[in-house]
């Protein structure tokens, strides 16, 4: 018998500037998680970016590895962190991501995902991560930043939109 | 609570009306097992316009972090796909023209212990007699991350998905597949 699967958990709409974004207490109800943003920073930025970390993780657990293209030329990366890095554009402009997360709640696996971009202005992105942690996600924050976590940090903008869907498998 | 006004997350686009993305199977593997077949699709041919699957999977490919997928539709041949890739250090693209789509990437055995690959496939229009089948999908494992077409040179309704490990090894203990419906509005 088909089940109807994808659930709407959570929105956060912005009404002022935010650093940071939490969805906490994640049931494990579902078997993956798809996070939807429309989000930009609320201040020019000389390095925008954003970054997620998983139930407020700080080691140097979160691996990835992108690929984008831009109007002549394509890039390619990969590296481990302390955080997993998604694009957000520091103009006018509100860009869309989303992030999806594998089997977030298994204990028997490190949690996988995939990501898709895009800085309107400029590129388009595709990146794949893996937090390399058994443990079920309970929490995910997604914090403004300029240079990532080294730098200034920054505020999403008010209006920018956070949401977060279950997926049952 | 159901999503009333839905989103489902096929490769790239999004967006449908109301409730319309199903489970239709799921399979997780408590054993290793080479093959994963979905098979009597056809029973869901008066539902749904496209498919999906959505998975993480290893498999037991020795000396490698990754090891392509291999998806069969109906188990014949007559596919051809094509790949744009990034690795790490440059962005790629390639093609195959063969028995089956070739899919990069789910984990090897040499990738870190309890990695798994993730993956989207999207299977468009698969019970159109009036069309070839496209597929399309986004995945990732280790340092690869890819996007993939292929074309599926039939207009026969697609019966049957089979997905195996290019090396012809097992996929590994954990792997998941799971099958989704998507309704045409």
């Amino acid at each position: 018998m088909p089940t109807n699967t994808y659930t709407a958990l959570a929105t956060t709409t912005l009404s002022s500037a935010t650093a940071t974004v939490t969805f906490s207490n994640i049931p494990a109800t579902y078997r993956d998680l798809i996070l939807e943003f429309n989000y930009k920073l609320d201040s020019s930025a000389t390095a925008a970016d954003s970054f997620l970390r998983f139930n407020a993780d700080t080691g140097n657990n979160y691996n990835h590895v992108f690929m984008s293209g831009n109007a002549s030329t394509t890039s390619s990366a990969s590296g481990t962190r302390t955080y997993l890095e998604t694009n957000v554009d520091d103009t006018s402009v509100f860009l869309r991501n989303q992030i999806q997360i594998f089997d977030y709640a298994q204990t028997n696996k490190h949690k996988s995902g995939l990501m898709t971009e895009g800085l309107a202005s400029f590129s388009v992105w595709r990146r794949a991560f893996r937090w390399a942690s058994t443990s079920a996600i309970t929490s995910i924050s997604i914090t403004a930043a300029d240079r990532l976590g080294s730098g200034t940090p920054d505020n999403f903008s008010a209006g920018s939109v956070f949401s977060i869907y279950g997926v049952i498998a | 609570m159901p999503l009333g006004l839905g989103f489902f997350a096929t490769a790239g686009a999004r967006a449908a009306i109301g409730p319309s993305f199903d489970l239709l199977e799921t399979q997780v593997l408590s054993s290793t097992q080479a093959t994963i077949t979905f098979s009597s699709l056809s029973t869901y041919a008066s539902t749904y316009q496209h498919l999906q699957i959505r998975m993480v999977a290893r498999a037991s490919r020795s000396g490698a972090t990754t090891d392509p997928l291999i998806v069969r539709l109906n188990s014949t041949t007559q596919t051809y796909a094509h790949h744009l890739f990034g690795n790490g250090s440059s962005v790629g693209s390639g093609s195959i023209a063969t028995s089956y789509s070739l899919l990069d990437a789910i984990t090897g055995a040499t990738a870190a212990t309890d990695a798994f690959g993730a993956g989207v496939i999207d299977i468009l229009d698969p019970f159109e007699t009036t069309k070839n089948k496209t597929i399309r999908a986004f995945m990732g494992a280790n340092t690869v991350v890819s996007l993939s077409s292929a074309f599926w040179n039939f207009t026969t309704a697609v019966s049957s998905i089979e997905l195996s490990a290019f090396s012809a090894t097992n996929f590994l203990v954990g792997s998941r597949f799971s099958l989704y419906g998507i309704k045409a509005a």
